[in-house]
């Protein structure tokens, strides 16, 4: 059978996509076929359409692809994320591997393949009058790349490089031709983008100088492939200058609090530290201070430290990475901190810049006695594949060892992965059909869960990206379409795991449904029914992502995509804590991001009774707790504090509280707590934040209440729901029991868990969706709005 | 420039002054403090330039985008950002670049992440809901769209 390679991109404004055959025997790759399309930032509706019809066309099957290779980049950020998180569902539903390409280097083999010879200039367009730059020096056997990708303003671009080249081309010239003019003569307008075929001819380049193997799925596990990341590297690098000069901020402020240890990048002010503690692990082989300080500033290096809540350095780690390998130079812990899992924590950093950097290995010297350091180097995955004699300058050996960067799966780009299996216990113990994957990616967390016929969730993971927030200082989270990319592929594979694992333990498995034998087999893409995700509303750049990893997956097992809302997957959470629940119910949502009250006259029936018109409650929550110098996220930190004040301290004003509807205000509250403080600051007054918070919280309770009880009373309905984040805040939640107490209605609080946002509940509506064949076309794409009351 | 706010309905009604002076591919950063009115002021722009249906803070979301008659308003809100980096990741330069009228509250987050050409509002609360607001051109098409609003303000004071 012959195996064929599809490869895309949407880099630049373009969809290209080729299908070749590959050749094992000659490491050559034939093309097949091509096309290229307009994309018009539509790429997302557009790539998987013609991705199908073009192997329609050639009467090429799914599973004939052996490969799936994609351009990295350099180019539109929104167009190379579509672009990769596609290929990375594409390439884990058909478990072939994954090959990035460069997408300038594919230009370049097309001018090449079209005759151009010579120092070819190659221009891609970075936005903000900036341009990726490539001069390749081209000739009959190949493209001659002369450096790494960078990004630099286009307008100084003409004079820091010398002219006389025999071709400049790039989609640059679309709108800064004129500045390249003088270089040399401008390309036609058909080679500004890539065709296609140029990225068939990166791919048996790079096969046939060893660099990449087609048939290699360990290398070229989808999880590892990340796009070309030009400027961000750069913002990186400045962070890094920045902790190396300065005094080292508080990494800790507002990011989960009371840790013992906390960790930040290596920086100038702890070398006389770190060789300290070096003479004392070290012994004659320590580097002194001047070493260490001649590493940070090096771009290629990452150094990693520890320190504990006095702010002593107890543990630091560093290396560098080179040829696509991380080379650790140093892990060492104080005596008195170790065996605390701070070495793990490290490398776990150190393998995280290092994916960053584009390495997937890891490799390192360890005295050739040291069993125990060489233990906790064969736990993360590690093997000895050699020695060195008389390595150290005591004469002894070193054992060399070397494995994968620690696996994408137990720690997805230095994420905590959280797992959860809850099944009920009265759920049917049966695998039964349909099998769906659910993914959310609406914002800052990236999930995953898995969901079977009967409603039961088989497991839920989330990357949990606190920690990564941690990193650089962050007092908010970031916002993570970036780490999603770099996330799905491991949550989605732990999703997979867990939920065979799960069954294997339960032994009440139905034999009929599955036998006992196949159950043990980890859960593959092939045996799902559907996979569905969130499509709106949220942060579209995040959204995406999930979007275009959904369809992919779903294209690639040729099964069907499901969208789902993300404010009606928070509505079904409420099956998850009560499975009996029955519409009419009214929901009150309270979010980050959303503040409402629906009326769900039925499964797929919504009303909005209403909801926020400027803020949302865990908004005004989080800004309150900023204005007060708390950290973040507010909500459980106001809590806490309203929990030793006097609620009626400050009469706070209560939005809309007699508006006659269900809509709500914060914008005003917010503004009157900013207000207030700034008042008694100026007076001179020391702040009582336990009041403040107090009264504040109040303000929102007796508002949300109130509204509540009209609903309540307006509908009839007689079961009543919280959801979202803000659902955690125990005043609130006590509130409503009073409520529902007097009102003689059922009161449903869903776990903790499923207030946040999560995959499961995503899941519910899917199962839903599938049973009334709502399946969306391969076309869908993701949305920042979305009406809860319109069906989809 | 400077003008003068007495409350949330006359700073929502010299977003609609500017409204009338927009083009497309203007962008406008708007600085000032927690409850200074950014996110009002952007009220008073959507709904003159026919936006239907609530314009909410983008604080959680960071980027809403809304159609109207003229095209696309995209409200950005950078407040939760840490790093420059997150601006890429949001689509940042693709949606400023992409032909519709952008806002941008807490710009001043980023000042080396500002267009070239763009209009900075900068609110200061006052005392009892006034609020001072200094309009401040950065580069040619934003003099021009500056110009314009006082113009307009003025006409409809
Ligand atoms: N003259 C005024 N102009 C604008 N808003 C005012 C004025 N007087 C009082 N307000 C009140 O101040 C609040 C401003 O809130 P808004 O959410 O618009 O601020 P913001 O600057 O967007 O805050 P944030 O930094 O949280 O985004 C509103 O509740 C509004 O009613
Ligand atoms: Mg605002």
């Amino acid at each position: 059978m012959m195996q064929y390679v599809l490869a895309f991109d949407t880099a630049n404004e373009v969809i290209s996509i080729a299908l070749g055959v590959l050749h094992a025997e000659t490491r050559t790759v034939e093309l097949v076929a091509h096309r290229q399309v307009a994309a018009h930032r539509a790429s997302n509706t557009q790539l998987l359409p013609n991705i199908d019809e073009l192997l329609t066309e050639q009467e090429i099957s799914r599973d004939q692809i052996a490969c799936v290779a994609c351009g990295r980049g350099p180019g539109s950020f929104t167009g190379v994320r579509i672009c990769m998180a596609t290929a990375k569902g594409v390439a884990s539903a058909l478990e072939v591997p994954l090959v990035g390409v460069s997408t300038l280097d594919a230009l370049a083999w097309e001018l090449q393949a079209a005759g151009v010879r010579g120092r070819v200039l190659v221009v891609a367009d970075a936005m903000r009058k900036e341009v990726y730059p490539q001069v390749y020096n081209i000739t009959e056997a190949a493209i001659g790349r002369s450096s790494a990708d960078m990004v630099v303003a286009a307008s100084t671009f003409e004079g820091a490089q010398e002219g006389g080249y025999a071709l400049v081309a790039g989609d640059a010239l679309a709108k800064y031709a004129d500045l390249f003019v003088a270089l040399g003569p401008l390309a036609p307008e058909g080679q500004w983008r890539v065709q296609g075929p140029g990225l068939l001819a990166v791919l048996q380049d790079a096969w046939q100088a060893g660099d990449c193997d087609p048939f290699d799925a360990q290398r070229h596990n989808p999880a590892l492939l990340l796009p070309v990341y030009t400027r961000l590297s750069d913002a990186e690098e400045h962070e890094r200058e920045k902790l190396a000069d300065a005094a080292p901020r508080d990494l800790r402020t507002g990011v989960g609090g009371n840790e013992a240890i906390s960790y930040r990048p290596l920086a100038a002010v702890d070398v006389d530290q770190v060789a300290a503690l070096e003479t004392t692990c070290m012994g004659t082989d320590a580097w002194n201070a001047a070493q260490f300080a001649d590493e940070l500033p090096r771009k290629d290096r990452t150094w990693w430290a520890a320190h504990d809540k006095h702010g002593a350095l107890v543990a630091y780690a560093g290396g560098q990475v080179l040829d696509g390998q991380l080379q650790i130079f140093k892990v060492a812990c104080a005596p008195e901190a170790r065996r605390a899992g701070i070495a793990r924590e490290l490398v776990t950093r150190l393998a995280e810049d290092a994916r960053n950097l584009g390495a997937a290995e890891i490799t390192l010297e360890v005295r050739a006695a040291n069993e125990g350091a060489q233990a906790f180097y064969e736990a993360l995955g590690l093997d000895s594949i050699g020695q060195r004699p008389g390595y150290y300058s005591d004469g002894e050996d070193a054992t060399i060892m070397q494995g994968p960067l620690p696996a994408a799966t137990a720690d997805v780009a230095g994420m905590e992965i959280i797992t959860t299996n809850e099944r009920p216990a009265e759920a049917s113990a049966t695998y039964g059909k349909p099998l769906i994957l659910a993914i959310e990616t609406s914002c800052d967390e990236t999930a995953a869960a898995l969901i079977d016929g009967t409603g039961a969730i088989l497991s839920d993971a989330i990357a949990s990206q606190i920690d990564f927030h941690a990193r650089f200082g962050g007092v908010v989270p970031e916002i993570a379409s970036r780490k999603h990319i770099e996330a799905i592929c491991g949550v989605t594979q732990v999703c997979l795991e867990q939920a065979s694992a799960s069954n294997e333990g339960g032994g009440e498995t139905s034999q009929d449904e599955m036998p006992q034998s196949e159950m043990r087999q980890p859960l593959r893409y092939r045996d799902l029914d559907a996979i569905a995700c969130t499509y709106a509303p949220g942060l579209v750049g995040a959204l995406v992502v999930g979007v275009a990893f959904a369809k992919g997956a779903a294209w690639g097992a040729n099964i069907p995509y499901i969208q789902v809302n993300h404010l009606e997957g928070h509505l079904y959470a409420n099956k998850l804590a009560t499975p009996d629940i029955q519409p009419p119910m009214v929901v009150s949502l309270v979010s980050g991001g959303h503040t409402m009250l629906v009326h769900v006259r039925d499964w797929g029936v919504y009303e909005i009774l209403g909801s926020t018109i400027d803020d949302a409650v865990g908004e005004a929550f989080d800004k309150v707790a900023k204005a007060l110098g708390l950290g973040y996220p507010g909500g459980p930190i106001i809590s806490r504090y309203a929990a030793q004040g006097n609620p009626h301290a400050i009469d706070f004003p209560r939005a809309m509280l007699h508006s006659h509807d269900f809509r709500f205000s914060l914008s005003g509250l917010k503004t009157a707590v900013v207000t207030y403080i700034a008042q008694q600051q100026e007076a001179g007054h020391e702040l009582n934040i336990p009041d403040i918070a107090a009264s504040f919280q109040a303000a929102v309770i007796d508002v949300q209440v109130a509204k509540a009880k009209t609903a309540l009373e307006e509908t009839g309905a007689k079961e009543f729901c919280l959801g979202g984040g803000v659902a955690a805040n125990p005043a609130l939640r006590a509130a409503y029991e009073t409520l529902c107490a007097e009102m003689n209605v059922r009161l449903t609080l869903p776990p903790l868990s499923a207030c946040t946002d999560n995959a499961s509940m995503i899941a519910l509506v899917a199962l839903d969706r599938f049973a009334q064949h709502k399946f969306a076309p391969l076309s869908a794409d993701a949305f920042a709005h979305s009406n809860l009351e319109e069906s989809y | 420039m400077k003008l003068v706010s007495h409350s949330a309905e006359e700073t929502k009604r010299l977003g609609a002054a500017l409204a009338a002076c927009l083009q497309p591919g203007d962008v406008v950063v708007l600085n000032g403090d927690l409850g200074a009115g950014k996110t009002q002021f952007v009220q008073g722009v959507a709904e003159a330039l026919g936006v239907t249906g609530e314009v909410t803070s983008p604080t959680f979301n960071i980027l809403l985008t809304y159609d109207c008659a003229s095209g696309v308003l995209n409200h950005f809100d950078l407040y939760r950002l840490e790093s420059a980096e997150d601006l890429d990741d949001i689509g940042y330069w693709e949606v400023l670049e992409g032909g519709g009228v952008s806002f941008i509250e807490w710009g001043d987050k980023f000042p080396s992440e500002m267009p070239d050409d763009y209009l900075e509002v900068a609110i200061t609360s006052g005392t009892d809901g006034v609020r001072s607001i200094k309009a401040q051109p950065h580069s040619t098409r934003a003099q021009e769209l500056c110009a314009c609003w006082g113009q307009v303000a003025e006409e409809r004071a």
